[in-house]
């Protein structure tokens, strides 16, 4: 073996070895690592004074570890307070194994964590009522700690003027029948069993939130103005239209899709569409607004 | 040239997101702050305006911790295009990042790995620094690592291994003042030896910071203030180099601003004078291995407004 070829099978062994959830021994008797290199410790790395060559290995073996559970908690706080810190670094190891950094950076370590809660959950239909609550507990508190950390750091609009109201109600009958709202990039939406943002907003403030809270179907929007981070409870009618208007539909499309529940009399209806579509509008929901041919703030 | 003709900033500070909100209303007296890369890069949320508003006032260093320039996977040129073009945006003095690997194959352990020091591992990295160098259109500053294992395959001192890949890549060194108080504990050789055989020309910057003290080993923590062996090896450093711009790292249990520049302002008092004993007592209780964590550690973080 050339000294290129020993370099590159000795750091794809040294991954192999730190990365092992159970130790540098462990790490180096699996098939992976003996593939690159087949020894003892002591011929691979120096033993110093005071320690020996698997003892100086275990330090990154640890500190990996240590470092990537520190940054899950810092991205899922409210995760980690309702699971409590032994399930919750139980799962991120488990994770760690099918979904290692691939990326130079941090942000994306724990970007399929809520994907893989929700793939390894437990069957809810052979669970009881409790477990089914606990369990749509963690994959919602999972899935808005990702959004929430992604539209912190993702585009918004701040150097942006963003239509309001006004814009909606300048609207002429005929050109609010063609009307399509293009959303905002910081804007997600969510329809969960359980107030969960409220959770996420106690433990980000330092709060100390109790277990399961009762179940309770809430709509919710998360968006980001002027750089803060921000929770908006929308009605179902205000939550079905925008989830219309996210997907790429026009206003006429989105009151079509409505539920029955939520349609009323057409000329009732269209009044509560045009007041809920003013009120999103000022809270700055959408970046365009685009009536007929025409495109813009207008 | 000194420096590689590249300014003496003065005394610097590391930019953590705890401090945005302190920067913005007090705009402290701190001569340049220093950014990790990889917080901004992708940033277009608060981090990046945070920046962009500093960046007006202070001149900005970029620090990256994932270029991997010791790797045998290849250069990844579209992580490098974009330092570059945050280079462009905040105009830093300069770019640096690490002598270490992060990962092979494609995994990136978010570590700095110690390289094998050898000729072939330099010529290796050598070749892969001008390749950076070309793509950046500027000289790469490297800083020496903290390290915890060194390998059978070593041949060479860390201190030969930095002055050959200095000089043959043409780059700068960022000396990390604290690192080789930290490595030469773990490897049991001599720091002043190391400071005193580095090509001093090339040295742009330095790093301080504080440790943990493990008894058997010592962990490059980033969470104390600077013990005083570092500070005397500082003091060498900057005679040694004529002085250059200095920079205290605290990534971990990080205090308030105004503390943070009372220990970088320490720095006044090791720019000249004799260089006292360097000793490695352990001052404090051991310390267990597993609460300490070797920084960098970086992610911005949300805070709830």
């Amino acid at each position: 073996m050339n000294e290129n070829d020993y370099y590159k099978k000795l750091t794809a062994w040294m991954v192999a070895v730190i990365t092992h959830p159970k130790g540098v021994y462990s790490g180096a008797n699996t098939q992976v690592a003996k593939h690159f290199l087949e020894g003892s410790f002591k011929e691979i790395i120096n033993p110093s004074d005071k320690l020996s060559s698997e003892e100086r290995l275990s330090i990154y073996q640890r500190a990996y570890y240590a470092r990537l559970l520190e940054c899950f908690s810092a991205e899922y706080p409210a995760l980690k307070h309702f699971l409590g810190t032994d399930l919750f670094n139980a799962f991120v190891v488990d994770y760690l194994q099918y979904h290692p950094s691939r990326s130079y950076t941090l942000h994306q370590l724990g970007a399929q964590f809520p994907a893989y809660l929700a793939r390894t959950q437990p069957n809810q239909e052979t669970s009881g009522a409790t477990a089914v609550d606990w369990i749509c507990f963690i994959l919602e508190l999972a899935m808005l700690e990702r959004a929430y950390m992604e539209v912190y750091d993702g585009p918004g609009h701040e150097k942006d003027t963003l239509p309001n109201a006004d814009h909606i109600l300048r609207l002429g009958p005929d050109l609010f029948g063609n009307l399509k709202l293009i959303p905002a990039h910081c804007l997600r939406l969510f329809a969960f069993q359980q107030p969960v943002h409220e959770y996420l907003m106690a433990v980000r403030k330092g709060l100390a939130p109790g277990q399961l809270p009762a179940p309770q179907p809430t709509f919710i929007a998360l968006t980001r103005q002027h750089y803060k981070m921000r929770f908006l409870k929308l009605s179902q009618l205000d939550y079905n239209l925008l989830h219309s208007i996210c997907a790429g539909h026009s206003i006429p499309e989105a009151i079509v899709q409505l539920p029955d529940e939520l349609k009323g009399p057409p000329e009732a209806s269209l009044i509560a569409i045009r007041s809920s579509l003013c009120t999103l509008a000022d809270e700055g929901f959408f970046q365009e607004v685009i009536a007929g041919n025409c495109s813009g703030n207008n | 040239m000194p420096r590689l003709g590249l300014p003496h900033l003065g005394l610097g500070l590391g930019l953590r997101n705890v401090h945005f909100d302190y920067i913005l209303k007090q705009w402290p007296s701190v001569d340049w702050f220093e950014i990790i890369t990889e917080n901004f890069i992708d940033s277009k949320g608060w981090p990046r305006q945070v920046l962009d508003l500093i960046a007006q006032r202070y001149p900005i260093v970029m620090h990256g911790v994932s270029l991997s320039i010791g790797s045998t996977d290849p250069l990844n040129f579209a992580y490098l295009a974009k330092v570059k073009k945050l280079a462009s945006e905040i105009q830093p003095k300069w770019i640096s990042d690490h002598l270490c690997w992060t990962g092979v194959l494609g995994i990136n352990t978010h570590d700095l790995l110690p390289v094998s020091l050898n000729e072939t591992v330099l010529k290796h990295i050598v070749k892969r620094i001008k390749e950076v160098q070309d793509f950046l259109e500027r000289p790469l500053i490297l800083e020496n690592p903290s390290s915890y294992v060194s390998f059978t395959a070593d041949t060479m001192n860390e201190w030969d291994f930095l002055r050959f890949m200095a000089i043959e890549a043409n780059c700068g060194l960022l000396l990390d003042v604290n690192n080789v108080f930290v490595s030469a504990f773990n490897h049991n050789f001599d720091p002043l030896q190391y400071i005193r055989s580095l090509p001093h020309d090339r040295i742009v910057q330095f790093h301080i910071a504080g440790h943990s003290h493990c008894d058997t080993h010592i962990v490059d923590t980033h969470d104390h203030s600077v013990d005083m062996g570092v500070w005397e090896l500082y003091r060498l450093a900057y005679q040694l180099t004529g002085g250059v711009s200095t920079l205290l790292e605290w990534d971990a249990k990080i205090p308030a601003f105004p503390v943070l520049l009372e220990e970088l302002h320490k720095a006044k008092n090791f720019m000249s004078g004799a260089v006292g004993s360097i000793t490695f007592h352990n001052k404090k209780a051991k310390e267990q291995a597993t609460e300490t964590i070797p920084h960098p550690l970086h992610l911005s973080i949300p805070e709830m407004e």
